[in-house]
């Protein structure tokens, strides 16, 4: 008895062929989804990289020291103490020294 | 990937294997159409057709049929022998032999002896050794001879 041989008349009792169209358009319609998502992902992804090169290319600006100064307040009123006397000794120590005017000849 | 070819040319197979693994026919449909969605999102690039289908057929039908409790096919209604064969045995009785064999048995036989793949093949679909799948067979072989002899 050749087992094998009678074993290998054996076959597949049922046909996928009804199966076919459901089964491809079910393949076909998964296919468009993921390209679908996949345009959807890629165009939301470049959306933020452009929104975060907008705003660092608006910050940094024609006016850089405009950030600074929204960043930290400025002016007499937060200087240090004892800036102001410095200042204006050191306006008076580097001025121009006073040269006396001649008189005209007629006073002289 | 062509779809369509590699339904009209795998499909019947992968769906009489997977019948044979869950022993419900919509659950073997369910599966089939799980693995041609996987197949048209993935991009795999498919060497051994034969592998890769089998594999993932064993692996889907597997997966459904965890789920499910009551399996109402046997071998005999997903299996016969081909009219024009010719078989020295009976035919229910060779199907019936195969029914009785332990699941990893009857599957070797069937993707050996019905689907024609090498051992090197099959121990890739089942995730099993070249040896393993060889001495599954070797086993088989001798129990179906016991059984038929039973039969006769």
């Amino acid at each position: 008895m050749d087992l094998e041989k009678s074993f290998r008349a054996l076959r597949w009792r049922n046909s996928a062929e009804p199966l076919e169209r459901r089964v491809l358009s079910a393949a076909r319609q998964a296919r468009v989804e993921q390209r679908l998502w996949r345009w959807t992902w890629r165009g939301l992804a470049a959306s933020v990289v452009l929104a975060v090169a907008l705003n660092a290319s608006v910050r940094s600006g024609p006016n850089p020291s405009s950030a600074r100064k929204i960043d930290a307040p400025s002016g007499p009123a937060f200087e240090p103490a004892g800036m102001r006397e410095f200042r204006d000794r050191a306006r008076l120590a580097f001025s121009p020294p006073i040269t006396p005017r001649k008189l005209p000849e007629v006073l002289r | 990937m062509d779809l369509a070819a590699l339904y009209k040319e795998w499909a019947s197979r992968l769906l009489g294997y997977m019948m044979s693994i869950t022993r419900d026919r919509h659950l073997a449909e369910d599966a089939l159409q799980n693995i041609f969605v996987k197949l048209a999102t993935s991009r795999v690039d498919v060497t051994n057709h034969a592998v890769y289908l089998f594999r993932a057929a064993r692996n889907e039908a597997l997966s459904l049929s965890r789920r499910k409790g009551p399996r109402p096919l046997s071998l005999t209604d997903i299996l016969a022998p081909e009219e024009s064969a010719g078989s020295q045995v009976d035919p229910a009785a060779l199907t019936s032999a195969l029914n009785r064999l332990p699941e990893e048995q009857s599957e070797v036989v069937i993707l050996h002896i019905v689907e024609g793949l090498s051992f090197k093949e099959i121990a890739e679909i089942t995730g099993c050794s070249l040896d393993t799948a060889a001495s599954r067979y070797r086993y088989a072989l001798e129990k179906l001879k016991e059984f038929l002899r039973q039969w006769t």
